[in-house]
């Protein structure tokens, strides 16, 4: 497995364990309704278990076992798959900043633009390997 | 893949009430439908191809710990299970067994994804490392 699929699956696997225990308390607040107040933790649940876990795995695992090149750089442009990884989680950072402490629009923005230029970056980086194996 | 079957029979249901002409207290098995197809299908498809298909360990013992794989698939799908039940049940009456059984469902699944993290882990590596 390449190095950057390697920090792709391992930080999924890191949003993975974060954002079901995040899990675990809302939904033990369901019995406990003095617990009620960990609803604010609901869109941060989310965003850690759809894009930090589920989006990041299949991009990690999505570099490694797409068809390769035959030359030299077998994978493509990695320096767009590691921009991707930076930009992706930083807005997943900003995104929980925005739902926990600082509940401005303009940080929820940046957090959408940042995942948005995450993607831009990977499909750039991916789209020439999605062929037949012949080509 | 029974999951995924059952999430999509769920939605049906809340989707098709009126039509049907289900009880109003149907759409308490909402949320269900979401973490059948999320945790049931999704999470549970990628926890199996990921034990599968990543870089074994070794030679000897190339998957890891296939105990803790098999007690993972267990605790989860039966805290999913105690979950679909419930959840929905919870909405209508918060008591007992169904708080006890809510938060049995939230334990079990929590340690289901510890399990697997930690058998997984050392999966995630480049050809050189060992």
């Amino acid at each position: 497995m390449p190095k950057l699929s390697v920090f792709f699956v391992r930080t999924a696997l890191l949003y993975l364990l974060l954002g079901t225990t995040l899990g675990l308390l809302l939904l033990i607040s369901k019995a406990i309704p003095q617990w009620a107040a960990v609803w604010r933790l609901y869109e941060v649940h989310v965003e850690f278990l759809v894009i930090g876990w589920t989006l990041q795995l299949v991009m990690g695992v999505a570099f490694w076992i797409m068809p390769k090149y035959s030359a030299e750089p077998i994978r493509g442009r990695e320096s767009l798959g590691w921009a991707a990884l930076g930009f992706i989680n930083t807005g997943i950072l900003l995104k929980c900043g925005a739902a926990l402490a600082f509940p401005w629009p303009i940080l929820n923005a940046l957090a959408v633009a940042l995942k948005l230029v995450a993607i831009v970056f990977f499909v750039r980086m991916m789209w020439p390997r999605v062929k037949a194996f012949a080509l | 893949m029974l999951f995924f079957l059952a999430s999509f029979i769920t939605l049906f249901l809340t989707e098709m009430r009126e039509f049907l002409n289900l009880p109003p207290e149907i759409a308490y098995i909402r949320p269900v439908f979401l973490h059948m197809l999320m945790v049931g299908w999704i999470t549970q498809i990628i926890l199996g191809v990921s034990i599968w298909m990543f870089p074994i360990r070794g030679r000897q013992n190339p998957r890891g710990r296939e105990s803790w794989q098999w007690g993972a698939f267990v605790l989860l799908n039966v805290g999913l299970l105690l979950r679909v039940v419930s959840e929905p049940m919870i909405a209508l009456h918060r008591d007992f067994p169904w708080t006890l059984l809510i938060i049995l469902s939230a334990v079990l699944q929590w340690a289901a994804v510890c399990l697997y993290v930690a058998d997984i882990w050392s999966r995630v590596k480049g050809r050189s490392e060992k």
